[in-house]
């Protein structure tokens, strides 16, 4: 049996309850159109600017960084699934299983700690509370 | 040292085909059998994480805090989570002005859709000798991982889709935290799977069976949690990050941005939201058990009943970081992802494969 077929079949339940549930509440529920209610909610004031505003540049730095590593989460996980079978085979061996992949982890982890000194993982402080801690001194 | 691979158990759906079509299965009558035990699977799923799970959390966290919560609907309050469902359901559904359209109304059904279909392949045990797994991949474990995350995307998605300036920081939080602790999970797995020598989840339950050591009589399991106890504990912090779980809970931080990517969700979409996340520490805990903790072996009672227990025992940790660990900041958030959890997982990997090759 196609277990795909059986995942398609759970992935098709997984839509339909929570399409169902809509449906439910749609027949259930009252629509009172007024005109406040559909702002944004900003703690009760009147919401001020839009929302499509300049964020952080760090977000950006740790996204970038995940992908170099999920694309290498990809790579490992097949040698992890032969490494055992690889160490046992003749004229692989220990070293010819093992030597490649951390060569290949190395030079990740150099690219970390790269990524580590020019500032990627480390959160960038607020401008004015660094002054602050500067005006202290 | 290579266990052969057993003779495939039955699954659920083949159970249900053989019973309603007899011994010839055509490719309809697959689906037809398949819905069905999708359909059982999913219902048993949300009554263990969409009513019981919320309750015990509400009684947990009153029970730290010297309460006594629910009591008044049904036994012990158990029914208070139904009654409260159909409560939001009959709520009106307000959309904030501005809101992107297909993407705010997506993103609930996506991230419950993303942690139901995790239990597909999931090794739930047998009951009344019926085993409750319903499909059974040799992609099995990369396959749990990859829908799992998708979770992620749905968070993002509400975040940014709902034009509140709450809901984005809540939708960025979530990627950065589910990024950063994504990695950790996923090699951390991975040095089990160098034991395992596969991904598919029934062989990955099966080799836990074998005894480890015999203390006074008694035979421990090479579980992988006493094989390699440094790999379990690295799992269970980076996944209560992934279910964003105190310390990791500052997607959805309440006293900082009210609700998060939540703020602007209301009537069933709130449920969708809520009802997705419980899932998802739910599906966390199967993954913890079926890597970790062995799956649904246990004696005496039925292989569901002890799956069960160890997914419960899963989520009452999860409760209990909740009410007693206080919540990490962004910035502390980061360094312990990139600069700890991720340094921490690859000395595990690396280790691993150095001792497991060393000793074969």
């Amino acid at each position: 049996m196609n277990p795909w077929i059986a995942i398609g079949a759970l992935a098709l339940v997984g839509l339909l309850i929570p399409l169902g549930m809509m449906a439910v509440s749609s027949l259930l529920r009252p629509t009172v159109p007024e005109k406040g209610k559909t702002a944004t909610y900003e703690s009760g004031e009147i919401p001020t600017g839009g929302t499509r505003i300049r964020f952080n540049i760090q977000y950006y730095m740790v996204a970038l960084l995940f992908l170099v590593f999920d694309i290498e989460t990809v790579l490992i996980f097949p040698w992890t699934v032969i490494y055992r079978r690889a160490v046992s085979m003749e004229g692989v061996g220990l070293t010819g299983a093992l030597l490649p992949m951390l060569v290949f982890v190395g030079i990740l982890v150099v690219g970390l700690a790269w990524a580590w000194r020019q500032g990627a993982v480390q959160w960038v402080r607020n401008p004015t509370e660094s002054q602050r801690s500067v005006d202290r001194q | 040292m290579f266990v052969p691979l057993q003779s495939d158990p039955v699954l659920l759906p083949e159970t249900i085909g053989r019973v309603l079509f007899g011994g010839e299965i055509a490719i309809w009558q697959e689906a037809v059998a398949g819905f069905i035990a999708a359909f059982v699977i999913a219902n048993v799923m949300l009554a263990n994480a969409g009513v019981a799970g919320p309750w015990a959390k509400r009684k947990i966290t009153a029970a730290f805090t010297d309460r006594i919560a629910v009591d008044r609907v049904g036994p012990a309050g158990l029914l208070i989570i139904p009654a409260a469902a159909v409560q939001l359901m009959a709520k009106e559904l307000i959309i904030p002005d501005g809101a992107d359209r297909p993407a705010y109304d997506i993103a609930p059904i996506l991230l419950a859709l993303s942690a139901l279909i995790g239990f597909a392949v999931i090794p739930m045990g047998s009951i009344f000798g019926i085993n409750l797994q319903m499909a059974d991949p040799e992609t099995g474990l990369a396959y749990v991982f990859a829908v799992a995350s998708i979770a992620t995307l749905a968070l993002t998605m509400g975040g940014y889709a709902s034009n509140n300036k709450y809901s984005l920081m809540g939708g960025l939080r979530a990627i950065a935290q589910n990024i950063a602790y994504e990695i950790p999970l996923i090699v951390t797995a991975a040095s089990v799977v160098i034991f395992t020598g596969t991904l598919q989840t029934s062989e990955i339950v099966a080799q836990q069976a074998e005894p480890l050591v015999t203390i006074a009589g008694i035979t421990i399991p090479s579980w992988f949690a006493f094989v390699n106890p440094f790999a379990f504990v690295l799992f269970m912090v980076a996944n209560l990050a992934e279910v964003g779980r105190n310390p990791f809970d500052i997607p959805e931080a309440p006293t900082e941005i009210v609700a998060g990517y939540m703020t602007e969700y209301s009537s069933i979409y709130f449920v969708l939201f809520y009802m997705g996340e419980f899932i998802h520490i739910f599906l966390g805990g199967a993954i913890v058990t079926t890597v970790f903790l062995g799956g649904p072996a246990g004696p005496i009672l039925p292989g569901f009943v002890w799956f069960l227990v160890k997914i419960w025992a899963v989520f009452l940790f999860t409760q209990w970081a909740r009410s007693a660990v206080p919540r990490v900041r962004i910035d502390q958030l980061i360094e312990i992802g990139w600069k700890g959890m991720l340094v921490l997982s690859f000395a595990n990997l690396v280790l691993t494969a150095v001792i497991v090759g060393v000793m074969l």
